[in-house]
């Protein structure tokens, strides 16, 4: 049996409530025991884009594996898991199963024209909901630059999977590529999007300040280009992390003092983020 | 006399036995964290830094912060050497009891993820905090050669040979493509080119994904891994700055196929006389230029 069509619009709030209550419901695991089995080589998002490419119509076990393996991607909550076991792969497991099942029914629906997509505009709000009932720092909100940015590397690195209806058969010069993205595809966005201002130095910039660094980057990046002639080098580097060492104190703490209800109140808040009446 | 210059030839003996190691703190609880490894090709632009495991480090102790408000660094000083073990999109190294508010000398041990990472070696700056309780995020980064900074706040360690290759989606050359010129050719260099229905479709995307340029490949190597195309005549009015490039294969439904995307930057003018200007149109031109 399927959801109404009217579903995917309810299913980012649901991700978030999820990641919510698996933050609430978080044990110590990593705190005093700590272990880290298991050791591959690791390519960006590629068990995503493998998953992406087994996907058959009408066949949910091959959507299933997908939202599997995006709620294991490494988005960058992993540090926030392991010190303080808050992240997707801690949502408790009879809630992780609710909502997979909806995202792949959604998905499903999507890809057969029946169910609603999910706009940018919904990530920016619902990322900057999460930013404000956290009360959190300046550069953990975003803007639609931002989620398309990181929209556009996703594809890089994900071209099957993210690739799907982003630019219309018929796009002309001066036309924009689809805003709307399938609820997988904006699950796997939206996780990026909260990863990266989570543990990435190079995306903790508040939105104001967005197209002024990226200016700054890419001038230092061509410079460096053209003075190195076109050479490279290796340089091993400790990236700056007090940003997301402030940014896990913070979620901790809020974390440990928010009860099960008050996930709930901001689950509504995100409703409203997304346009959607109690 | 004799017994005084014995008892000296001793002590120096001892002096020179002992007196060489370094001169480590005592061990004490309340130490460790966690060490985590990554990549990062700033070569491309618009990179995202990449989780990288299986990647050996080395880890031995050079001082101590400074005594602060009566805490001082805890934990143990002895050297270690781990590899990084990858679970659920984290490459972590656990540096049990690792002495916290210190600074270790590290070494990369790897040649992974860029040829040219083995043998690195830096600086890891360990600030006081709670028994594993931090993160301390290192990369191996492939970058322009001859820099020793960076926009944003990082500490640098020693420069290596460099290499090609990472997870970075595909490359455009030249880099830039000057909007003063409108002829020549763009190569795309990735892989799964195929012009089995078709050639393959390049368009070129603002940030805010408006399509500035299109064109249709005219050319696919044997192999997939490079594609050319003209310059498309939306790039002259295109200002300057950095575009997503989106590669489609031709479809048998006669329609395209994401297959990849890249950066593709835009200069203002023409090519520097000699420079790389989009004048090359015989491929494989991207292979005389280096990532």
């Amino acid at each position: 049996m399927r959801t109404s069509p009217t579903v995917s619009p309810y299913i980012l709030p649901t991700v978030l409530l999820g990641i919510l209550l698996g933050m609430t419901l978080k044990n110590a695991d990593g705190q005093d025991n700590p272990t880290l089995p298991g050791s591959t080589h690791y390519v960006v998002h590629g068990e995503v884009e493998e998953k992406a490419r087994l996907l058959q119509d009408n066949n949910q076990d091959t959507y299933r594996a997908l939202a599997d393996e995006i709620f294991k991607a490494a988005h960058g909550f992993e540090a926030l898991t392991v010190i303080k076991g808050i992240g997707p792969t801690k949502i408790p497991a009879s809630l992780d199963t609710v909502i997979k099942d909806r995202l792949v029914y959604a998905e499903m629906q999507y890809r057969e024209g029946t169910g609603k997509g999910v706009t940018e505009q919904s990530i920016v709000n619902l990322s900057n909901m999460l930013a404000h009932e956290m009360n959190l720092p300046n550069y953990t909100r975003t803007n639609q630059a931002q989620v398309h940015f990181m929209r556009m590397a996703l594809i890089r690195y994900n071209p099957t999977f993210m690739g799907y209806r982003a630019v219309q058969p018929a796009i002309k010069v001066g036309e924009s590529m689809n805003e709307e993205l399938s609820p997988l595809q904006a699950t796997h966005l939206l996780l990026e999007v909260l990863g990266h201002k989570l543990s990435d130095p190079t995306f903790q910039v508040a939105p104001e300040d967005w197209e002024r660094y990226r200016e700054r980057m890419e001038a230092w990046r061509q410079e460096a280009v053209k003075r190195s002639g076109g050479a490279v080098q290796n340089m091993l580097i400790q990236f700056d992390d007090s940003k997301s060492n402030e940014l896990r104190q913070s979620i901790g703490n809020r974390v440990s003092a928010m009860s099960p209800i008050e996930g709930l109140l901001l689950l509504e808040k995100g409703l409203d983020s997304l346009g959607i009446g109690r | 006399m004799k017994r005084a210059y014995s008892l000296l030839l001793t002590l120096s003996l001892l002096f020179f036995v002992y007196g060489c190691e370094p001169d480590l703190p005592p061990t004490t609880p309340g130490g460790g964290f966690y060490v985590t490894t990554w990549g990062w090709n700033q070569t491309v632009a618009a990179a995202l830094p990449f989780p990288v495991g299986s990647i050996t480090i080395q880890g031995e102790w050079s001082s101590d912060c400074p005594t602060q408000g009566g805490v001082g660094a805890l934990g143990s000083p002895a050297t270690w050497e781990q590899t990084s073990t990858l679970e659920n999109g984290i490459a972590s190294i656990l540096v049990v009891n690792g002495r916290v508010c210190a600074n270790w000398n590290i070494a990369w041990l790897t040649n992974s993820p860029f040829p040219g990472c083995a043998g690195l070696t830096g600086e890891l700056s360990v600030p006081y905090g709670a028994p594993y309780q931090q993160t301390l995020p290192i990369a191996c980064i492939l970058t322009p050669a001859g820099i020793s900074g960076s926009p944003i706040e990082i500490s640098g360690g020693d420069g290596g040979d460099g290499g090609d290759g990472g997870p970075e989606g595909f490359t455009f050359t030249p880099d830039p493509i000057y909007n003063g010129t409108t002829t020549g050719a763009i190569t795309a260099t990735g892989g799964g080119f195929s012009s089995e229905y078709g050639m393959p479709l390049f368009q070129y995307f603002t940030s805010s994904g408006t399509l500035v340029a299109q064109a249709t490949a005219t050319y696919v190597a044997p192999s997939g891994t490079y594609a050319s195309g003209p310059v498309p005549s939306g790039i002259s009015s295109a200002p300057a700055g950095v575009y997503f490039g989106i590669i489609s294969n031709a479809t048998a439904g006669g329609s395209y196929q994401i297959i990849g995307s890249g950066t593709a930057t835009v200069a203002s003018g023409t090519p520097p006389s000699g420079g790389g200007g989009a004048g090359c149109r015989k491929p494989p031109c991207s292979q005389s230029t280096k990532n």
